[in-house]
């Protein structure tokens, strides 16, 4: 399945915002069965600030190992929020 | 007359408050050379420092990092050291979360007036978001009287001014790290540690993506919190001793 973060907002900056869309998709977007891949969408996010990833990916990437792809976007500030984090998007942009 | 043309280019970005290269050539009217050695070697002595690329770079002299005749800065300042509310509006008054997050989108639509750079405008509104949003986060239930944050972008002097009346980053890094006892100490540990007491959560990272992003685009961050500051450039953080004092904290992002 895909999961596009612009449906949380174009700006994304703070915990509180971070871990109630991380509740909410849990809730409603993701996949019952844990073994089903996931892909992580960027596309029409202006912003992403650290705070509100690590509320997001950290649980999502505990909750669901190994299943969990961040689609690559050119963004520079997604890009530095996920470094930061020591996260990585799944391939190199050009 | 070498010295002289090194005074003269100093003392012309001192009193500016922020002058571009072709504005100096021009009062100076020396070849943009000699002009150009002149300001890497006032840089090099840290007298000066430049922000931005070319060709929209602009010059300021560390001295003058907070002009006192500036029409934002200074009420952010006073606000940020008494808390008096003569000195905040309620267009640069962020009470809550929700109003700070309507704030940083507006900021996306103003910078986009000025700046051509659409990455550099969200890394700026995530650099400001990632302050703002850390006011809440360290001071919920620890404001000292105003609730919120001050946050104020001006387009003329091209800085973002982001203020609260909190605790400041000492007591915030105390709880974690009982062994820093003063406002410089606080600051380095808040901008180059990893400092958590929630792992697995990432928390502490928010001081460090600033930097990270400062340093990395040839913008410029000066944070007051208590008696220190700490200033980030492309040549990265150097902390010092403030010359007044600031109970929460008080973050002036020029670009």
């Amino acid at each position: 399945m895909r999961i596009e973060l612009k449906k949380f907002g174009a700006v994304l900056t703070s915990r509180p915002a971070g871990k109630e869309a991380y509740l909410a998709a849990k809730a409603y977007s993701l996949p019952k069965n844990k073994k089903e891949k996931i892909e992580v969408d960027f596309s029409g996010v202006m912003v992403l600030a650290p705070s509100w990833a690590d509320e997001f990916f950290t649980p999502l990437f505990a909750e669901y190992p190994n299943v969990v792809t961040l689609l690559p976007n050119h963004n520079a500030s997604i890009r530095a929020a996920l470094e930061i984090i020591g996260m990585n998007m799944s391939q190199e942009l050009h | 007359m070498k010295t002289n043309t090194h005074t003269i280019i100093y003392e012309l970005i001192r009193s500016s408050g922020g002058i571009t290269p072709r504005q100096i050539i021009t009062a100076v009217k020396h070849h943009p050379t000699g002009i150009f050695k002149h300001l890497k070697a006032l840089q090099d002595k840290s007298h000066v420092y430049k922000v931005g690329k070319m060709p929209k770079v602009r010059y300021y002299a560390y001295t003058n990092n907070m002009p006192d005749d500036s029409k934002t800065m200074l009420p952010a300042m006073n606000w940020a050291a008494s808390g008096d509310a003569r000195f905040a509006t309620e267009d640069t008054l962020a009470p809550t979360r929700d109003v700070l997050h309507a704030r940083t989108e507006r900021l996306i639509k103003e910078l986009k007036k000025i700046l051509p750079n659409e990455n550099l405008i969200y890394l700026l509104t995530a650099v400001a978001g990632e302050i703002g949003n850390n006011s809440f986060d360290h001071n919920l239930g620890q404001w000292q009287d105003t609730l919120g944050v001050f946050f104020q972008l001006d387009t003329t002097a091209r800085t973002i001014i982001i203020a609260d009346r909190g605790q400041g980053v000492l007591a915030t890094i105390r709880r974690v790290r009982p062994d820093v006892l003063t406002d410089d100490r606080a600051l380095e540990v808040a901008f180059t540690e990893m400092v958590s007491g929630r792992a697995p959560e990432k928390r502490g990272n928010g001081l460090k993506f600033v930097k990270k992003v400062i340093s990395e685009n040839y913008l410029h961050l000066t944070y007051y919190t208590g008696t220190a500051m700490a200033e980030i450039n492309r040549r990265g953080l150097r902390i010092k001793k403030s010359t007044f004092s600031i109970p929460g904290t008080l973050a002036i992002i020029t670009f």
